[in-house]
């Protein structure tokens, strides 16, 4: 069992996710995570290639890729070693002049092989600024409604109030988990943290009777 | 297969539902008691492949069933069901077995994937039942027994009292019955064994079963100890396995002495710890124990990640530490998977690694400590006595293995303190080489790939501050092996895992442009990753010298040869980018590889610098040799001569006449100044060798050597008075040679040989056409210096060759004539050699080949010899001129019988109206006659006689000349009847 094999089974075993952040430069990404993970916002410098944050979110981990906006930039993120689960499509939701761009740069990511079934969540960030457009705005000048390839999703959100932001992922990771990890995932849609799965007893076998039961072959 | 770009494809959805269903449906569907007829049989068995194909698609992606599982398995276990009842109750009997066993495959398939199985507890008499009947009990439905065997355990899985199953008379009866059915499979080799254990450890964790255990155990070690039976043990150790696993803590505590008892009567029984799966099983057995006996705890790698919100991320936090007792036989059972982990099997390795790792995590840090300290011990075990790494004992390689995979399971759980990193990840960076010779081969690529599952570990797992001295020599480490390791899975590996430092860290050296440069497609292919990647990444001066660095120290030692030759290649690569300050250091470090025994040694050091040289050819002015060019020739002395003209070591000797070829220089060629007398011995021990690749080796050899005269030949470039000398030089050595390259290639175009890459023979014989032409040309050209031109290129032997490129240029294929064509058209163009009796070397007929080939040529609108309606009519006149003539006619005769219309029609034409214009007898020198063509083509067959050919090839064409008349004329003429009576006599009667 080569690394390659071992780290598609890590991903499946400790239910981690592979989440892409992606977006026009200075559209907020690095922003977002910053402040999802309680780090301090201000003066954040453009990224330069990629950046991995791990979050925990109920039973799943996610390893989150902030990738640098240049187009320049699309090699690094493409990993031939996990697959990629899902897309956060950020938005200057204040930068109308780039609008065109930023539906034409989607819509040609759309297209890659490794992104096949990948769920889509476009976060129309700076709501908290004047004049930004709306979500339904949004919607519309990035044609989202003719993509019909990928599950997708779209929210208002401003990475400085934080508005919408653990929403958006919630709907990330429940996607995700639907078609990932359905067998777990149907039984547990509760959002509230669980204890850590290796911390609890191995429960005895406790099935309503007539029901489904996951039955463990493998040892 | 080495270097595959192969990916698994990705799927978004269960694209193929519909007709995965289909498939279902329709074996569903079929009558499970009546017997199927032949062709029903055929296609049912069809089907089930279909529906297996179409699964085994999936396996990568497992998950994307799971939706649709419930719906498919559902009808597959009611129909199951059913069946059952119907034999259960009402005693039906089935024709044959086939398709039940046909629907048990579909379950034991959606088995194997993540599992619905609806059932409920009234199904237990009817499963019971079942599974003594005699479909289940039929030879060849081993997938019909595992089901049942694990629908009872899932039945035995619902909470509800057993005993309401039990008659009035006999209360426990149930559960005897079951245990009874679970113990009778339990030694089966097959798969039963497994549904077995399974089924026996769901019994055993029910709480009213709980009280059976101990005699469960009991009755394992009494087993174990009077039948030293391997399957059945594996069979009672999966099962105990199993209950100690998921079954309560208490029952473990409970039953502890009795459980560890197990393990040691096990490990007592020489024959069964001979067998790889009881060890891994003991192995599992005794780590859950252990585990079980410890508390749990929060996973620390989790701890590392963060909440997505506040509240989330304090009962996250909350979830961690606090003391406890840890077990006394912790200690002992640690031991043993200290033991395990140096197994001579991998499997076994692996289960003492994730046994190792997490009771580490639930033990206090002090002692997590102490067994990483344990484990990291490991690796100096072995390494005591070896003076490097490439002296290791191959044991060593179980250990390397077992140490990195237990490191890695313990780093991926963020179990490695900060204090650890440095001695681990030294290490670790020896690991990333580990690579023992053995022969004609190595062992270790396991370790090396292991060693990256570490650091790709530690790369998630630790604090970025805390790898930070530590970034460059990984990143430097890392490179060289995404770049040079010969393996691509352990190329791919080491740039997964650079990716993931990059991506965690930000730490590596220009990191992304690195990353860039190998990513997984850059190290897929061998050649590109030697060739183009790694000069790349060598742009970067922090890495730039460790690649060097390895190439000179590992790959050009190497064990296999293949990547030898790239490393060579690749050190030039790397060279060039800045060939003056790199070259010299570089040359001078290859050459100590010289002077060693190992001939693999020698082999690398030589090609590493006949690559160099290379460089500094390329690199410099063509008129210009560059010092350094003739230092590296002269590094030529520390092989000695007796290991490059042993005939056991071809590769030594081709790399030497490489190396001349590209390092000699015109000093070298004087007897006198040279700093390699013997270059010249080599140089002769390559042509003569038997070897393909050394005779080319030698070739090009030679062929500097002459290039080298020729440029000296132009005035002003090279001091005047070295000239005489030169080609004396060249006379001594090259006289017997020229006239032997002629022969080669002479021999040459009789290749007609064909292999698995097609038609070879034809790219030999255009090969040896060029290389005619050229060899008279630059003979031709320099004949005024050669002292003996005449014994260089004797007339024969250069007519001889003219008439062997014509004999191509008239032939079947076109790309063969046409480059014969071509090359026949430049001899004719080209001027005289300046001797006296100039003319013995002209072309035979030339006025008229000119006005054939040449006038002609530029008049029509530009048609070639590949045109055979263009070139047949003229070709048949070269039958006129006498020196050529066998050769033209033999290539004529060839291609009158050849199966290619476009060849074989004008050349029949052609042939038949020339033989028209013939007179029956000539005296003029370059006119033909219808006697002597007669009596050619006779000879064409008595000096081939027992080859078929050409016999046959000649009377097809005289099959064609007699059917058009050609040979009329010879009946007015007697002696012409004579010889057309003899040629007959003379084909049928040979003797
Ligand atoms: N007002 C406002 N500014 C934001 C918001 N998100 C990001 N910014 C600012 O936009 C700029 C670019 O953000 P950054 O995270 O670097 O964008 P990235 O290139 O997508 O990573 C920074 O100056 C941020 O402070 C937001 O929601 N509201
Ligand atoms: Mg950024």
């Amino acid at each position: 069992m080569g690394l390659l094999t071992i780290i598609r089974k890590i991903r499946q075993k400790e239910k981690e996710m592979r989440i892409l952040f992606l977006g026009l430069d200075n559209a907020g990404k690095t922003t977002i995570l910053k402040k999802l993970s309680g780090e301090d916002i201000t003066g954040i410098s453009p990224t330069l290639g990629f950046n991995i944050k791990t979050f925990v979110h109920r039973q799943y981990t996610l390893n989150i890729w902030d990738v640098g906006g240049q187009r320049t930039l699309r090699p690094y993120w493409r990993n031939y070693f996990e697959q990629t689960d899902a897309l956060v499509w950020v938005v200057d939701a204040c930068d109308r002049m780039r609008m065109q761009d930023c539906k034409e740069e989607l819509h040609s990511l759309l297209l890659e092989d490794r992104l096949a079934g990948a769920s889509l969540l476009v976060l129309a960030n700076k709501q908290d600024l004047p004049g930004s457009l709306s979500g339904p705005e949004i919607r519309d000048a990035l044609d989202l409604d003719s993509i019909k390839s990928h599950h997708w999703k779209i929210l208002p959100c401003s990475a400085i109030t934080g508005e919408n932001l653990v929403e958006g992922l919630d709907w990330v990771v429940n996607d995700v988990a639907g078609r990932l990890y359905y067998a777990t995932a149907t039984s547990d849609t509760s959002s509230k943290v669980r204890r850590a799965s290796t911390s609890e007893e191995p429960s005895a076998p406790q099935l309503p009777v007539q029901t489904s039961a996951a039955v463990g072959v493998s040892s | 297969m080495e270097d595959d770009n192969e990916e698994t494809k990705l799927f978004a959805s269960f694209e193929k539902y519909e007709e995965f269903s289909g498939l279902q449906i329709s074996l569903l569907s079929l009558d499970l008691f009546s017997q199927s007829s032949p062709e029903e049989d055929r296609s049912e068995a069809l089907m089930v492949q279909s529906y297996t194909n179409i699964l085994n698609e999936y396996q990568e992606q497992a998950y994307l069933l799971d939706p649709f599982l419930e719906d498919l398995v559902s009808p597959v276990v009611g129909s199951l069901k059913a069946f059952a009842k119907a034999v259960v109750e009402k005693g039906q009997i089935t024709q044959s077995n086939e398709r039940i066993n046909r629907v048990a495959l579909l379950l034991y398939n959606y088995i194997k994937f993540p599992r619905f199985f609806p059932h409920e507890i009234a199904d237990l008499s009817i499963a019971l039942d079942f599974i003594s009947s005699s479909p289940v009990h039929a030879r060849e439905n081993w997938a019909l027994r595992y089901v049942t065997l694990l629908w009872l355990s899932l039945i035995c899985m619902i909470p509800f009292d057993l005993e309401q199953f039990d008659e009035p008379d006999s209360l426990g009866g149930t559960a005897t019955r079951i245990e009874g059915v679970g113990k009778s499979y339990l030694s089966k080799a097959g798969l039963e064994r497994e549904g077995a254990a399974i089924l026996l450890s769901r019994l055993y964790m029910r709480k009213d079963m709980s009280a059976k255990l101990p005699d469960f155990l009991r009755w394992s070690v009494s087993s174990i100890q009077t039948s030293v039976d391997p399957f059945s043990c594996v069979g009672l150790l999966q099962a105990i396995c199993e209950v100690v696993k998921s079954g309560s803590a208490g029952q473990v505590k409970a039953h502890l002495s009795q459980l560890m008892d197990l393990a040691s009567v096990v490990e007592q029984q020489i024959i069964l710890t001979a067998n790889t799966v009881v060890r891994k099983f003991r192995i599992k057995l005794i780590s859950r124990i252990i585990l079980r006996l410890l508390p749990a705890r929060a996973s620390a790698a989790r701890l590392r990640g963060r909440a997505l919100s506040a509240d989330a991320q304090e009962a996250l936090i909350n979830a961690a530490d606090e003391e406890f007792e840890v077990p006394d036989e912790t200690e002992a059972v640690l031991e043993e998977l200290f033991r395990a982990l140096q197994d001579k099997d991998t499997i076994v390795r692996w289960s003492a690694a994730k046994g190792i790792a997490r009771i580490t995590e639930r033990l206090p840090s002090e002692f997590a400590g102490q067994v990483l300290d344990t484990v990291i011990g490991l690796f100096s075990i072995h390494s005591m006595a070896a003076a490097s790494m490439y002296d290791l004992p191959s044991v060593a390689e179980g250990t390397w293995h077992g140490a990195c995979l237990a490191c890695a399971e313990i780093a991926r759980r963020g179990l490695v303190t900060d204090d650890k990193l440095s001695e681990l990840i030294s290490w670790l960076t020896k690991a990333l080489y580990f690579d023992i010779r053995k022969g004609a081969h190595s062992i270790g690529s396991n370790v090396r790939d292991a060693a990256s599952f570490v650091l790709w570990s530690l790369a998630r797992a630790q604090r970025p501050e805390a790898l930070a001295i530590h970034a460059d020599h990984l990143s430097q480490t890392l490179a060289v092996v995404s770049l040079y390791d010969r393996e691509v899975h352990i190329r791919r590996a080491a740039s997964a895992t650079f990716q993931e430092f990059v991506g965690r860290t930000s730490l590596f050296p220009h990191g992304i442009d690195v990353l860039r440069k190998t990513d997984f497609y850059a190290v897929g292919i061998r050649r590109n990753a030697y060739l183009v990647a790694a000069p790349e990444v060598a742009e970067h001066l922090e890495y730039r010298p460790y690649l060097i660095d390895h190439l000179l120290k590992v790959t050009l030692r190497h064990w296999d040869a293949s990547v030898r030759q790239l490393g060579a290649q690749s050190l030039r690569g790397l060279c060039e980018l800045d060939l003056l300050n790199l070259g010299p250091d570089a040359a001078l470090r290859a050459s100590r590889l010289l002077d060693v025994p190992d001939s693999g040694d020698v082999h690398g050091g030589l090609l590493a610098l006949a690559e160099i040289a290379a460089a500094y050819r390329d690199y410099c002015q063509p008129s210009y040799l560059h010092p350094e060019q003739r230092k590296i020739f002269s590094y030529l002395n520390d092989v000695s001569l007796e290991t490059i003209l042993s005939p056991r070591h071809e590769l030594v000797t081709s790399a030497a006449n490489i190396l001349i070829a590209n390092s000699i220089t015109a000093e070298e060629t004087h007897t006198d100044e040279s700093s390699v007398p013997h270059w010249r011995k080599i140089v002769d021990a390559g042509l003569k060798s038997r070897s393909t690749p050394v005779q080319e080796a030698a070739a090009s050899a030679m062929t500097a050597v002459s290039k080298l005269v020729d440029c000296s030949a132009v005035p002003g470039e090279m001091p005047i008075h070295r000239l005489p000398s030169s080609y004396q030089m060249l006379g001594a050595s090259c006289l017997v040679v020229s006239c032997q390259i002629i022969d080669a290639l002479q021999e040459g175009l009789g290749d007609y040989s064909t292999d698995e890459r097609g038609d070879v023979g034809s790219w030999v014989r255009m090969a040896c056409i060029k290389g005619l032409t050229s060899v008279v040309q630059t003979l031709a050209a320099h004949a005024a210096v050669l002292p003996t031109f005449e014994q260089y290129l004797p007339p024969a032997k250069c007519h001889s060759a003219i008439g062997g490129i014509l004999k191509q240029g008239v032939e079947r294929l076109d790309n063969v004539r046409q480059q014969a064509g071509e090359c026949f058209t430049a001899l004719l163009s080209s001027p005289l050699p300046s001797v006296p009796h100039a003319e013995h070397w002209r072309i035979r007929g030339e006025r008229l080949m000119r006005e054939l080939f040449i006038e002609h040529y530029s008049t029509s609108d530009a048609k070639g010899w590949n045109d055979g309606a263009w070139l047949y009519p003229r070709a048949v006149k070269l039958l006129d001129i006498e020196d050529y003539r066998d050769a033209v006619l033999a290539g004529l005769i060839l291609s009158a019988n050849s199966r290619t219309d476009s060849t074989q029609r004008p050349v029949t034409a052609g042939l038949i109206s020339y033989a028209q214009s013939l007179p029956v007898t000539s005296v003029e020198k370059d006119r033909y006659d219808l006697l002597r063509f007669i009596r050619d083509l006779m000879s064409q067959i008595s000096r081939n006689f027992s080859s078929n050919n050409v016999v046959i090839p000649v009377l097809q064409t005289f099959h064609i000349l007699l059917e058009a008349d050609v040979f009329e004329p010879l009946a007015e003429d007697d002696q012409g009847l004579n010889r057309y009576c003899f040629a007959q006599s003379e084909i049928f009667c040979p003797i």
